[in-house]
């Protein structure tokens, strides 16, 4: 899974989103890093639809604007926790090595010099 | 306006909520970044089936080659703009600079820049050859001209000589070679007995002419061709005509398979069909051509490339463009025939989410 469906299908567990509380929600779980563009973001949501992960749940209009909210299916909260649990085992595995490297377990560990690279 | 990259269907679904989310972002018109990436995903959105991406990737491959054979289209008509083979004048005053004091027996001249096996000019009536018996023979036409010496003559030095004064009156010469396309067959012949081919290529403004002399053939004879260069005008046609046709095979190609998406098996089964065997009979011929091409040119090195239309296998293998063209037209007349209701319905709801 893209990060940017990831982090669209993050933003709809927390409960129903129009498109653009979508690109704010994801900009700020992301800490500005991922910023959805429109065009990007109705691709996603067509795509997701399409694999019955995510569903229109009503529109209405607010000020002169339409807005459509979308929701997570059930098959979208299960895809969304399997993901969820992948990338925690291999945050985890990563912990791990880094700990070991960085000697947290008693050991010196292989790569203790190493700058980070993007410093 | 940005939105038009979006087929009709999908604007009027998601147009004003689209707008409305760059309005709640508040932006009134989008940055450079927003509208490039409103083209790109509208193109893509043109394709329906938004879970596939082996859709992108014939949609790719066809509208490539409906460019590729615009493109060589344009640059066929554009060579309509070339000025004509040179006449026995213009074919005097060049050979005379080659080969001062020469006497110009007979002049052989093909009746157009492109000719079927050089002697037939492409008409309303022999346009079928280009299909049949005569597809491979369709090539750019010359002006020649043989020039006769009594007795054998140091070749090497004539056409050095040659050379040198084309230079001295503007020409660049491009090609001087001596070769041969004999073998020895065994450990007696001398390799440096064989016979040779001497040539020389030169051109000047929109004027190639070749020089040839083959000792296998006749030792004091020379070959005098005279060709045009690819006029200026080809490619700029080319390149807006291969951009067009691009663009074109990507929305026919998008309108078909939004209108087979869901449909009935049997639609979608025959389109299916119809669309590869279109693409078989336009994409086989390809790498023959591109083989063609690439041994031609390096074989007989030349300042100016073969057309386009050889490039992709044409018109050698015009019969199957042919077929291909019949059966894209059977794709797009599967993919027009109505929808099941109900897949429909679904279709539009799937893109509703």
């Amino acid at each position: 899974m893209r990060e940017a469906t990831f982090l669209i299908l993050t933003a709809l567990a927390s409960g129903s989103l129009h498109g653009y509380g979508i690109i704010r929600e994801v900009a700020e779980m992301s800490a500005g890093r991922v910023k959805l563009l429109p065009g990007t973001l109705y691709t996603a949501l067509d795509r997701l639809a399409a694999q019955g992960l995510v569903e229109r749940e009503r529109e209405e209009v607010q000020d002169g604007r339409l807005r459509r909210y979308y929701r997570l299916t059930g098959d979208g909260v299960e895809a969304l926790g399997f993901e969820t649990g992948r990338l925690r085992e291999l945050a985890t595995a990563a912990e791990q090595r880094l700990a070991a490297a960085r000697g947290e377990d008693g050991h010196p560990g292989p790569v203790r010099n190493l700058k980070p690279r993007h410093a | 306006m940005l939105l038009r990259f979006y087929p009709r269907g999908y604007r009027r679904e998601r147009g004003r909520e689209m707008v409305d989310t760059f309005l709640d972002a508040g932006r009134v018109r989008p940055s450079f970044r927003e509208a490039l990436n409103l083209m790109r995903h509208g193109m893509r959105a043109r394709l329906g089936r938004p879970q596939s991406r082996g859709v992108v990737v014939w949609a790719a491959m066809f509208s490539a080659m409906c460019g590729l054979f615009t493109a060589s289209a344009a640059i066929w008509l554009a060579w309509g703009t070339a000025r004509p083979l040179p006449d026995r004048a213009e074919t005097s005053r060049i050979v005379g600079t080659a080969f001062p004091g020469r006497d110009i027996i007979e002049v052989y001249r093909s009746p157009d820049l492109f000719a079927i096996d050089r002697t037939q000019r492409l008409s309303v009536d022999n346009f079928h050859w280009l299909f049949f018996e005569f597809a491979g023979e369709y090539e750019f036409g010359a002006t020649a001209v043989r020039l006769y010496d009594d007795d054998p003559f140091d070749t090497v030095k004539i056409m050095a000589a040659a050379g040198e004064r084309m230079r001295a009156n503007g020409w660049q010469v491009d090609v001087n070679s001596v070769g041969t396309d004999q073998h020895c067959a065994d450990s007696r012949c001398d390799p440096a007995k064989l016979s040779k081919d001497y040539r020389l290529v030169a051109h000047r403004d929109d004027t190639i002419i070749e020089l040839k002399v083959m000792e296998s053939v006749h030792p004091a004879l020379i070959w005098v061709e005279l060709q045009r260069a690819t006029p200026g005008a080809a490619h700029p046609a080319g390149v807006a005509a291969g951009l067009l046709g691009a663009l074109a095979g990507w929305m026919v190609f998008g309108w078909a398979s939004r209108r087979t998406e869901g449909g009935y098996l049997v639609v979608r089964a025959l389109a299916g069909t119809f669309f590869t065997a279109t693409m078989f009979m336009w994409g086989v011929p390809i790498p023959f051509g591109l083989q063609a091409v690439l041994r031609w040119q390096s074989d007989k090195p030349s300042p100016r490339w073969y057309p386009l239309w050889e490039w992709v296998g044409q018109p050698y293998f015009g019969w199957l463009f042919l077929v291909g063209c019949g059966t894209a037209l059977l794709g797009l007349a599967s993919a027009a025939l109505p929808r099941r209701r109900a897949f429909a319905q679904h279709a539009t709801r799937v893109r509703r989410g």
